[in-house]
C-alpha cells in the first residue's frame, strides 16, 4: 500500500515536471522575449525657484500665477522635461515657489532660501518693481541668474546687474506708447481731445508710468490740466474728485499698481458724477475691473498680452489652452500674464540653449537669447539686462479686453468718447 | 473758493463721515457695554461685505435687500462669538479683561484675515451696483453714501430708543455706567454681553454691505478699519452712540478738507491727529462716556 502511494507521488511529480518544462520551452519557442528598456534615471533635476504675491495687497494682480507657473513646468515634465546640453538629455524641472505676502523683506528671505537651501539653478523674479529692487542684491551676492518679471521702474535696471535680466523695457514711453502715439494722437488731430489730468499712486512703478504719460502727453500736444498723487492704501477720493471735476479734463489718466485703488477711484468718480471723455487706467487688471462690472466699459489701459497675436515655443494656442484649463483661469483676464509667461518661455529657452546649468552659462544664454513669446519677440540687452517687451493698448467691454493698438495686433476699434 | 465747491466738499465729508460712524457704531456699543476691545470688528465688517458679495453674485438681488438677509446671520454669529471667545475671559478684573480681550481678538483677527485670504478673499471684491448721483442746485451727492448716512442716523435713533426705553437697553447702560453696581442689582451680564455682541456684529456686517457697494472688500482690510473705528469711538466717548455719530462725521469732514487742501497723502493722518489734539484738551473724549 505504502509503495503504491509513493509510486503515485513520483508519477505526479514527473508529470508536473514534464508539463512545466514543455510549457516553458513551448513559450520560448513561440513568443519573443520582451526586452523592457528602463530609461536611465535622470542624473539630476533642474531647480527653478520664485516668490510671488500670493497674499497681501498685490494678490489681485497675480492671483493665479503660482498655479500657472507650477502647471507650466508640470506640463514640460509630462513632455519629457527640458534638454540640457551638459547631460545630453532631457531633465525634469522641479519648481519651488513661496508666498512673499507682497512684502519686500519676506521676498528677500525666500530668495536667500531658494539659493542657499533649495539650490535653485535659475530664479524667476517677484511681482512689482518695489520688491524686485530689494531682491536684486540677493541674486548678485550669490551669483545666481534671475529673470525679472513685472519690474519696469528705471531704478530696477540702473545698477547694471550682472546676474539679472528683465523682460520689460524701462523706457517710460514703452508703457503707454501705443496708447499715446496710435490712439490719442489721431484724436488730437481730429480736435476731439485737448486736455489730460494725471493721477497716480505714490509707488515706484506708478510714478514711472505717470512720468512716461506726462512726457508723451506733452509730446503729442495734450495740455496737462491737473496732476496729483495719492498714497498706497487710499480708500476715499472725496478730497480729490472736486479738484478733478473743476479741471474738466478730456482724459483722466490714472496710474496705480494696487488694483483696488483703480476700482475705488472709478466707482467713486461714477458716484460723484465725474464723466471725462475717457478714463485711462494704466493697469486695468481683472481684480480691478471685475468689481466694477458695467462701470468698467470703455475704460482704456495697457496690457502686454494680445491673445493669439504672438506664440513662440511653449506659447502655441494648444499649450496655453491646456494650461488655462488645468489652472482654471483665463489668461486674457490677467494683464500681467503677458509678462510672467514670457519670463517662463525665456527660462525654458535659455536652459535648452546654455552649455550647462552652471550660473555663468545660464546668464550667458539669457543675455544672448532672442525668442518669440506670447507677448512678442524677447531679447535682453547684454549690458543692462533690459528686456524688449512693450505694452499694447486695450479697452474694456463686458469685462473683456479688446486690443486697440498697435494696429497689427488690434482685435477691434477704439470706441470714443465714453457715452454720458 | 466757489461757494458751491465749498458746500460740495463739506457734503462729501459728511457722507464719508456717515460711513465712518456706521463702521464704528457696533464697536462703540460692545466696548461700552462689555469692556471688551473687539479687534475683530473690522473683520466682521469684511465678512459682512464678502457675504453680501457672495449672496449678490449668486442671487442677483437688489443689494439693499441684503440689509434684511445679512444682519440676522451676523447677529447669530455675534452671539456665538461671545459664547466661544469672550465669555471665558469676561470674569477677569477690568484692566486684565481689556488686555486679554485685545490679545484674544487680535489673534482671532489675524486668523480670520489669513484664512479669508487662503480661501480667495485676498482679491478685492465689490458689488457692481451704482445709483445716479443726486444733484441739487448743481451740487452732486453720492446716492449710496447718502443712504448710508440716513441709515446710520436712523440706527443711532433706534439704538438710542433701545438703550433708553427697553429693559435690556437700560441694563446695558447700567453696565456702561457702573459694571459692579449693575451686577449687584441682579443684571445678567453674560446675557447682556451676548446680545450686545450680536447687535455690534450685525452693525459691522451692515456697514460691510455699504463697503461692498461703495468701495471694495478684501481680507487685509479689517485691522486698518478697526484702528479708524477706535479713534472715532474714543473721540465720541466710549459707548456714546450719538458721540460716535458726531465724531465719525467730524473725522470725515476734516479728512476731505485736508485731502482737498493738501492732497490725499495727508488724509490718513487725520483721525489720529484729531484724536491726539482732542485728548490733549479733553482726555475723556469730545463727549461723555455713554
Amino acid at each position: 500500500m505504502m509503495k503504491e502511494r509513493v509510486g503515485w507521488v513520483i508519477a505526479i511529480v514527473l508529470v508536473a515536471i514534464i508539463v512545466g518544462a514543455s510549457a516553458f520551452y513551448a513559450g520560448r519557442a513561440t513568443a519573443p522575449v520582451e526586452v523592457v528598456e528602463v530609461p536611465p534615471k535622470p542624473p539630476r533635476e533642474i531647480i527653478i525657484g520664485a516668490t510671488l504675491s500670493m497674499s497681501g495687497p498685490f494678490v489681485g494682480d497675480v492671483d493665479p500665477f503660482d498655479e500657472m507657473m507650477s502647471t507650466f513646468f508640470e506640463m514640460i515634465n509630462e513632455r519629457g522635461g527640458l534638454y540640457v546640453k551638459e547631460y545630453g538629455m532631457r531633465l525634469p524641472v522641479k519648481f519651488i515657489i513661496y508666498d512673499d505676502k507682497s512684502d519686500l523683506a519676506t521676498s528677500v528671505k525666500f530668495y536667500e532660501k531658494l539659493i542657499t537651501e533649495d539650490k535653485a539653478d535659475l530664479l524667476i523674479g517677484p511681482y512689482s518693481s518695489k520688491i524686485t529692487m530689494g531682491v536684486g542684491p540677493v541674486a548678485e551676492k550669490y551669483g545666481k541668474p534671475i529673470i525679472w518679471t513685472e519690474a519696469q521702474a528705471p531704478p530696477v535696471f540702473a545698477q547694471g546687474w550682472k546676474w539679472a535680466v528683465g523682460v520689460l523695457d524701462p523706457d517710460p514711453k514703452s508703457w503707454g506708447g501705443n496708447y499715446f502715439y496710435y490712439v490719442v494722437k489721431p484724436l488730437i488731430e481730429e480736435g476731439k481731445v485737448k486736455t489730460i489730468a494725471l493721477v497716480n499712486e505714490d509707488i515706484v512703478h506708478s510714478v514711472f508710468v505717470n512720468k512716461g504719460a506726462k512726457m508723451m502727453a506733452e509730446e503729442v500736444g495734450l495740455e496737462i490740466v491737473f496732476e496729483e498723487s495719492f498714497p498706497t492704501g487710499a480708500k476715499d477720493f472725496s478730497g480729490l474728485l472736486p479738484k478733478l471735476k473743476a479741471a474738466d479734463a478730456d482724459i483722466v489718466h490714472f496710474a496705480a499698481c494696487t488694483p483696488h485703488s483703480g476700482t475705488l477711484f472709478i466707482k467713486q468718480a461714477e458716484e460723484y458724477g465725474l464723466k471725462p471723455k475717457e478714463f485711462h487706467v494704466s493697469e486695468p487688471v481683472w481684480g480691478m475691473i471685475e468689481p466694477l462690472g458695467k462701470d468698467a466699459d470703455y475704460i482704456t489701459g495697457e496690457s502686454y498680452y494680445a491673445p493669439g497675436a504672438y506664440q513662440g515655443p511653449l506659447g502655441d494656442a494648444g499649450f496655453i489652452e491646456e494650461l488655462a484649463e488645468r489652472v482654471g483661469f483665463k489668461p486674457e483676464e490677467w494683464v500681467w500674464f503677458g509678462i510672467h509667461y514670457p519670463a517662463l518661455q525665456a527660462a525654458a529657452a535659455a536652459i535648452e540653449m546654455a552649455d550647462s546649468l552652471k550660473p555663468e552659462d545660464l546668464i550667458k544664454a539669457l543675455k544672448t537669447l532672442n525668442v518669440m513669446t506670447v507677448s512678442g519677440p524677447l531679447s535682453f540687452d547684454p549690458e543692462t539686462g533690459k528686456g524688449s517687451l512693450k505694452c499694447v493698448a486695450v479697452q474694456v467691454f463686458d469685462l473683456k479686453y479688446r486690443v486697440i493698438s498697435p494696429p497689427e495686433v488690434a482685435t477691434g476699434p477704439h470706441e470714443f468718447p465714453t457715452p454720458a | 473758493m466757489d461757494i458751491g465747491l465749498a458746500v460740495e466738499i463739506v457734503l462729501n465729508g459728511l457722507l464719508l463721515g456717515g460711513i465712518y460712524s456706521f463702521m464704528a457704531l457696533g464697536l462703540s456699543l460692545i466696548f461700552g457695554v462689555s469692556g471688551i476691545l473687539n479687534i475683530t470688528h473690522g473683520e466682521f465688517l469684511m465678512f459682512g461685505g464678502l457675504a453680501s458679495y457672495l449672496v449678490f453674485t449668486s442671487l442677483r438681488i437688489n443689494p439693499f435687500l441684503l440689509m434684511v438677509i445679512i444682519p440676522p446671520i451676523f447677529l447669530a454669529i455675534g452671539f456665538l462669538f461671545e459664547i466661544l471667545f469672550v465669555r471665558p475671559i469676561s470674569a477677569r478684573p477690568h484692566h486684565a479683561l481689556l488686555v486679554s480681550s485685545i490679545l484674544v481678538t487680535f489673534g482671532l483677527a489675524l486668523i480670520f484675515e489669513d484664512v479669508t485670504a487662503f480661501l480667495g478673499g485676498g482679491v478685492p471684491k465689490g458689488i457692481a451696483f451704482s445709483v445716479p448721483p443726486i444733484i441739487i442746485a448743481n451740487i452732486r451727492m453720492s446716492s449710496i453714501r447718502l443712504i448710508a448716512l440716513v441709515t446710520v442716523t436712523a440706527l443711532v435713533g433706534m439704538l438710542w430708543v433701545y438703550l433708553k426705553k427697553t429693559y435690556i437697553g437700560k441694563a446695558s447702560r447700567a453696565i456702561i455706567q457702573d459694571r459692579e453696581g449693575a451686577i449687584l442689582m441682579g443684571v445678567n451680564i453674560s446675557k447682556i454681553s451676548m446680545i450686545t455682541f450680536g447687535i455690534g456684529t450685525a452693525l459691522a456686517a451692515m456697514s460691510g454691505i455699504f463697503f461692498a457697494m461703495l468701495l471694495s472688500v478684501y481680507s487685509a482690510m479689517g485691522l486698518p478699519l478697526t484702528l479708524i473705528c477706535l479713534c472715532i469711538i474714543i473721540l465720541g466717548g466710549v459707548g456714546n452712540i450719538v458721540g460716535t455719530l458726531i465724531s465719525g462725521i467730524m473725522v470725515g469732514i476734516f479728512e476731505v478738507l485736508v485731502g482737498f487742501t493738501w492732497g490725499l497723502s495727508w488724509s490718513p493722518a487725520v483721525p489720529i491727529l484729531i484724536l491726539i489734539l482732542v485728548l490733549m484738551v479733553r482726555p475723556e473724549g469730545l463727549f461723555r462716556r455713554g
